[in-house]
């Protein structure tokens, strides 16, 4: 399997990418799943703030909450969207419940056509949350088939950030419940965010189930909501254990921004240099090496003999 | 010093001591928080770190319900020694029969403290 070839985009939770090693995927779709409280649409608002701020395509597809409310919510925790965005009222879209069928159904993949056609350069998709629409196919084969479609047409457009509401009984959660099997069986990436109430660090935390095509840190992770980024994932653990370059590495991240740079040139051969740089300081495998290799390469004198 | 380095090293103290196997800070449900195991550990403590994982919800409700500090189970050979870190966490350390429970019980409330500190 190579993780290299991989193009990830920031989730906009500080300390999820260094979970994911670097962010979610392109194009996959991602689940949050938590019972009541425990911040997943704190997580999808930090993620289409992210898509703003990037200057991404968005669309937030909310299923219970008013768009008011849902802004109302992201400015008392500090997500200041309606500074990056100027029509930020039709940033997030209710879909009431009698139509979620429909729009499921026919307005969505239509609505993915439309703007595959328009030649989007990335889109972030929010459907907060899931739960509504899983109540609509009771049954796990009805969901399943329905999932698949939706899935197919979203991921072609963009990358999918969907939240799920898990059963909790007596403040425990369960993971493997009924109503959240099947969203997790066929999402790329799973976030696990948990509230046991009981006060401490380790009360709420956050645990990437699955990622597919990621190596990502094992284990939980205290979690709490901060003001500015709504929420943040304490990974100091790990920070001590692995000097990881991707992340903190000032070389490395010198190294992006002079990679990011020659993507835009005019010339060819140097966006494909770009490229590979890329695609070599993506490939966690051997870090080090890479960022020599990266360093190298990305030279004025490798690049003046390219032009030659 | 970071916290989570702060709780490893705590973890990797108590795994020094005779007949010590292993050593892990569990969250109430099962989730493992930290943990330190001694090198060249056996098979058959796997075994044990398993039903450790799957009994630690219910032997931490048990021990909330009767306001125990600690308790004591013998099995596979081994014995685990539980002990309440604050009302989320507990530490299990893992030992072989052999070992000195007193003291395996001293230092593992020792270090419950001082674990519970970077929580």
């Amino acid at each position: 399997m190579n993780m290299s070839i991989t193009e990830r985009i920031s989730s906009g939770i500080e300390g999820l990418d260094i979970l994911l090693q670097g962010g979610m995927i392109k194009n996959t779709i991602n689940s949050i799943v938590g019972s009541s409280g425990t911040g997943k649409t704190t997580v999808a608002l930090a993620y289409i703030y992210q898509g703003l701020l990037e200057g991404d395509h968005t669309l937030y597809l909310s299923f219970e909450e008013t768009p008011s409310k849902l802004i109302a919510g992201a400015e008392s925790l500090g997500i200041r969207i309606k500074e990056v965005s100027q029509n930020f009222t039709e940033l997030i879209h209710l879909v009431e419940s009698e139509k979620i069928v429909e729009f499921m159904t026919n307005i969505l993949p239509a609505l993915a056509q439309k703007l595959k056609h328009k030649n989007v350069r990335h889109t972030r998709i929010i459907l907060d949350p899931l739960t509504p629409i899983l109540w609509e196919f009771p049954s796990e084969k009805e969901q399943r088939k329905v999932l698949t479609k939706i899935y197919q047409h979203l991921s072609s457009l963009g990358t999918v950030l969907q939240t799920v509401e898990e059963p909790n009984a007596f403040g425990q959660t369960d993971i493997g419940a009924i109503e959240t099997r099947v969203p997790i069986y066929l999402s790329d990436t799973v976030v696990h965010i948990q509230n046991l109430g009981l006060g401490g660090k380790y009360n709420r935390t956050c645990k990437i189930v699955k990622s597919r095509r990621t190596a990502h840190h094992e284990g939980i992770f205290p979690m709490h909501f901060a003001q500015g980024s709504g929420i943040a994932i304490d990974t100091s653990s790990i920070q001590v254990e692995y000097n990881d370059p991707l992340v903190y590495d000032t070389r490395y991240n010198e190294l992006m921004k002079k990679v990011k740079q020659m993507s835009k040139d005019k010339d060819p051969k140097k966006r494909i240099i770009a490229q590979i740089a890329k695609n070599l300081l993506n490939d966690r495998q051997e870090k080090g090496d890479k960022i020599e290799l990266v360093d190298a390469l990305t030279s004025p004198q490798i690049l003046q003999e390219v032009k030659k | 010093m970071s916290d989570g380095f702060g709780i490893s090293s705590e973890l990797s103290d108590l795994i020094h001591l005779d007949d010590v196997e292993a050593a892990i800070l569990f969250r109430i449900d099962g989730n493992v928080i930290n943990s330190a195991f001694k090198e060249q550990h056996s098979n058959d403590i796997l075994r044990t770190i398993q039903w450790c994982k799957a009994n630690v919800e219910k032997v931490s409700l048990e021990m909330k319900t009767n306001n125990l500090a600690k308790v004591t189970y013998e099995l596979n050979n081994f014995c685990v020694l539980f002990s309440v870190v604050n009302n989320v966490t507990i530490l299990t350390t893992l030992a072989t029969k052999t070992a000195n429970l007193s003291l395996l019980s001293i230092e593992t409330k020792r270090k419950s403290m001082l674990i519970s500190t970077s929580l």
